[in-house]
């Protein structure tokens, strides 16, 4: 990147993206709350703070059933990747939910004490047998590593942590996920025995884990590709004909994938993993002349793996030769922004 | 009540309040005069950008203290082709990747 | 994502997928059965004036107090002579306690003749037997808060509510 950061990098796209979250977040919050009070009767006025720390509570945990459906459905089909365009800006409005419910937590069951409420809050329950567990600590411990997680989601993080590093600090959403999953079923659910709400939750868990693992195992297989290297460290990796055009196969050779596109009677090669967050430049396709990532629109040459001017972001290279109609593509890398002849198509 | 997990939770409080502090007191300089020289991309002087980086800030300013110190910017990620690359016996026309 | 972190997410969800329905079925099957209250708890709000039967009050009289309006009424049950209180809406502060004191006008602090009644608590009708010294007589009803050692607000009891 070469270009000065924005805070907020909205365009029309993400503006209606984020007005629609918004819009639904506050018709779910207002529905709850009224439904709990037409249902409820006079008993609920007793306890309307305590409808809105639910409120805010469900709502922050339906969100984050959402934000981790979006990966593994990209996965399924590319007809998903436009959610996942924006999915920063839905993590932060979740972890912005999942502050007020522990705002009004405080306030509602740990106020009017004679310890600070945060302290009350951590130590009012230290039953650690499985139950009563002490599922405040759970979700104290989800909310905290969502709040990482929040704060570290501008482009400036990406860039000083690298996207690697950036990348398993957001992995750490399973783990909250985790804590977060526990927090219900040892608290929420606990007391409120209603049939609907623990089948929806079990179906939620069973999708959530259960699509992720699909989506894991399905990478896996890909990742197992074995090539025989010919004694000038050429691999075989395919025919001339198995790709579209301006599209891509990917590869796993040296150790992570490499992404091989036609184009305009050329075959060139560069990594598969994108400078920007890592995401997969084999599953994008070329737009003016440019590999284009499918998770944010970022651009590379294919003869130089380099973002064009001002950008600077660079990507290694791999020499690629045809023989006939098989592509034999180099196991070394070159630098990341090597000129790289690209292999012509007779 | 636990005494005993109530004054720990209380010096740990403590503890992360001094973190944070000490987060805001390298911070609001930092941001205003040293984030340039740590980050080249930073430009100009957008007052959003920076609210929004400070949150951040206040849990990983000793990475950025270091980086300062030491006169560095942003390492370039390590993945498997960069490091072979680096790895392999070739001239390196373009020097990236460093 | 790169492939070591893709490896961490198939061993993070091998795990999870076992872990986290094994939980849901052990906490869904372990829930306990007992109510958050227990009915040997009942005598511990009778004992405190918590009248937990909420007897319907035939002639209760609203007093308005600075934001705070009581429902009261006389009853005599079991021998004795009570004053029956319960606030018209749920209080919102959580330490108050009601004085009666004798005089007709609004005190400006707490006497050292005021008669403790009770505490109150967010709408629960409350129970107080009413000792022999205000049995007839007019005074003050004092809402104090104390946490905050003030007078909230004051309400005048009329005669009629204490025979």
């Amino acid at each position: 990147m070469s270009v000065s950061y924005k805070s907020i990098q909205w365009n029309r796209q993400k503006i209606i993206y984020d007005l629609l979250l918004v819009a639904t977040i506050a018709l779910y919050l207002y529905l709850f709350v009224w439904s709990t009070q037409w249902f409820g009767g006079a008993d609920v006025e007793r306890g309307l703070r305590a409808i809105w720390i639910r409120a805010y509570g469900s709502a922050a945990f339906i969100l984050l059933h959402v934000i981790l459906s979006i990966g593994p459905l990209t996965r399924l089909s590319p007809k998903f990747y436009p959610l996942l365009f924006n999915r920063r800006h839905m993590g932060v409005v979740m972890f912005l939910l999942g502050v007020q419910h522990a705002r009004g937590t405080l306030a509602w069951y740990h106020d009017f004490g004679n310890l600070d409420p945060i302290v009350s809050l951590l130590t009012g329950n230290l039953n650690f047998g499985f139950i009563p567990f002490p599922f405040e600590l759970l979700g104290i411990g989800g909310l905290l590593i969502l709040g990482l997680m929040a704060i570290t989601s501008h482009d400036f993080w990406l860039h000083n942590l690298t996207a690697p590093v950036w990348k398993a600090l957001h992995m750490c959403v399973y783990l909250a996920y985790s804590l977060l999953v526990g927090h219900v079923f040892l608290g929420a659910l606990q007391t409120n025995k209603h049939p609907f709400l623990t089948i929806a939750v079990g179906i939620g868990l069973v999708w959530i884990v259960g699509v992720h693992f699909w989506a894991a195992r399905k990478e896996a297989g890909c990742d197992r590709q074995t090539f025989l290297i010919n004694t000038e460290g050429f691999a075989d990796i395919g025919s001339i004909s198995e790709i579209p055009e301006n599209r891509a196969k990917v590869v796993t050779l040296a150790g992570e994938r490499i992404a091989v596109f036609k184009y305009d009677g050329k075959i060139s090669a560069i990594s598969n993993v994108c400078q920007h967050q890592n995401g997969p430049l084999g599953e994008g396709k070329i737009l003016d002349g440019c590999i284009t990532c499918p998770w944010h629109g970022y651009q590379y040459r294919p003869e130089d793996g380099a973002s064009p001017p001002p950008f600077t972001e660079k990507v290694p290279t791999f020499a690629v030769r045809l023989q006939g109609d098989r592509i034999f593509l180099s196991a070394t890398p070159n630098l990341p922004g090597t000129p790289v002849e690209p292999a012509v198509i007779a | 009540m636990n005494e005993f997990a109530i004054a720990l939770v209380e010096w740990l409080l403590k503890v992360i309040h001094a973190y944070l502090i000490g987060g805001l007191i390298f911070s609001v300089p930092f941001v205003i005069f040293g984030i340039h020289r740590v980050d080249p991309n930073v430009q100009g002087w957008s007052i959003l950008f920076r609210i929004i980086i400070m949150p951040g800030l206040l849990i990983f300013w000793p990475l950025f203290a270091v980086r300062l110190v030491r006169g560095k910017t942003a390492p370039t990620e390590r993945t498997a082709h960069r490091v072979a690359a680096q790895a392999a016996p070739q001239p390196a026309p373009q020097g990236g990747g460093s | 994502m790169i492939l070591s972190r893709r490896q961490a997410h198939l061993y993070i969800f091998t795990a999870l997928v076992v872990v986290l329905p094994l939980t849901f079925v052990v906490a869904t099957i372990l829930r306990p059965q007992y109510g958050p209250l227990a009915a040997d708890a009942e005598s511990l709000f009778t004992t405190n004036g918590f009248n937990l039967d909420e007897d319907a009050i035939a002639d209760s009289e609203t007093l308005k107090g600075k934001g705070i309006s009581l429902d009261v009424a006389a009853l005599a049950a079991e021998g004795e002579q009570w004053l029956v209180v319960q606030p018209s809406k749920i209080l919102k502060r959580p330490d108050l306690l009601l004085y009666w004191q004798a005089g007709s006008d609004a005190p400006e602090e707490l006497g050292e003749d005021a008669v403790l009644l009770g505490a109150l608590s967010g709408r629960s009708q409350r129970r107080f037997p009413l000792p022999e010294s205000m049995q007839g007589e007019a005074g003050q009803l004092v809402i104090y808060s104390h946490g905050g050692q003030v007078i909230v607000t004051t309400m005048e009891l009329p005669a009629a509510l204490t025979k």
